[in-house]
């Protein structure tokens, strides 16, 4: 049998703390959630990659990002 | 026969006779010694006189004993001596003077303790501990596993803090922050880095990134500090702002990641949810609610 990974949920209110296997609907809520956040990192390197290439195609016609601010963009 | 004005005393009349002058002078002053004495009934150092139920006649009152106080009596008829209880409940070092219905006594309180206003209180008040700084610390354990979830947050405090430190992740990851359980793409942050000195912005994530950038995995002292102001009002969207030190992966640096983020919740923050993008994460976390 596959185990699920390990969470810990800590009830602030009554300082019970527990560590344990999460359940199927944890896992596939956790699964979900992994998903999202590989989504979001992926746009994230997006960004920043549109970012540095844009800055190549700016040093390649010998600008800077000063002079974009110079001509105001 | 003529009286004398005040104390009516018998005087000799304009037409009396010579030859009764005498027993006219006795006469008033027999009369004048009987008021005067009726008058001033004194015998002793310290006795006082207070006027009688009957005319120009006082009555004498002895000295008290030592201590004592003059005060009226109980029948509110006339005054004397007496030796009065302790008008003061208190009884130990460092009781205080309270009251409810009837003069009370309140206990001193323990060391460090502070008087604090508390209508449930008899007195009205209680010696309570003073809050540290404004920082109550809500909860703090260890992290293992694939995520932390703190549930059931008081929603007594103006603020939450929120640290985790001494992070380490078991495969390259961000750290990321959900709350009150939404896990929907309506999460809006931004992320100042050092690493491209330059800010991400998103409107549509599912959550918000603690660490922008995937620690290493060898990193055992990644941190980051959180706050969310105002967070248990309920009707206004949930925020939070940070820091976050990691020593970045793709880069082989140290990384700082500065993020401010909301959540389209607009009720009271009770759970918050950190984990890591993939694998699992050890380390160390405090929760305080603040004042």
């Amino acid at each position: 049998m596959m185990s699920y990974p390990i969470i810990t949920i800590h009830n602030v209110e009554t300082n019970e703390v527990s560590v344990r296997e999460m359940t199927d609907a944890e896992n596939v809520e956790h699964s979900e959630r992994l998903e999202a956040a590989k989504q979001d990192d992926l746009k994230r390197k997006a960004f920043f990659e549109a970012k540095q290439n844009a800055l190549k195609k700016l040093e390649a016609l010998g600008l800077t990002p000063d002079d974009l601010k110079a001509l105001g963009l | 026969m003529a009286t004398t004005t005040n104390y009516g005393w018998d005087t000799p009349d304009d037409t009396d006779l010579v030859k009764d002058g005498a027993a006219a002078i006795r006469t008033l002053g027999s009369s004048a010694d009987t008021t005067l004495k009726n008058l001033n009934p004194e015998t002793t150092t310290g006795d006082i006189a207070y006027r009688s139920a009957t005319a120009n006649v006082n009555t004498r009152l002895a000295l008290g004993t030592a201590g004592q106080v003059l005060r009226v009596n109980s029948g509110a008829t006339a005054p004397e001596w007496a030796t009065t209880a302790d008008q003061t409940p208190l009884t130990t070092k460092g009781d205080l003077f309270g009251f409810d219905t009837a003069d009370a006594r309140i206990p001193v309180g323990t060391n460090g303790h502070i008087l604090t206003a508390d209508s449930t209180q008899s007195l009205g008040v209680k010696w309570a501990a003073a809050a540290a700084g404004g920082y109550t610390e809500l909860a703090t354990g260890s992290i293992s596993g694939s995520d932390l979830t703190l549930t059931s947050i008081s929603g007594s405090y103006i603020d939450l803090r929120l640290y985790v430190y001494n992070v380490q992740v078991s495969t390259a990851s961000c750290l990321k922050l959900q709350m009150n359980g939404v896990t929907a793409s309506t999460y809006a942050y931004n992320s100042l880095t050092a690493v491209d000195a330059g800010v991400y912005r998103t409107q549509t994530a599912s959550s918000i990134f603690i660490f922008t950038y995937n620690a290493d995995t060898t990193g055992t002292n990644n941190s980051a500090a959180m706050e969310f102001p105002n967070y248990a009002v309920a009707n206004s969207l949930k925020t939070v702002h940070g820091v976050a030190g990691t020593y970045e992966d793709s880069n082989n640096a140290m990384d700082i990641s500065h993020f401010v983020g909301t959540v389209n919740s607009s009720a009271a923050i009770t759970e918050l949810k950190v984990f890591p993008s993939s694998g699992t994460f050890t380390g160390t976390y405090k929760l305080y609610g603040v004042k």
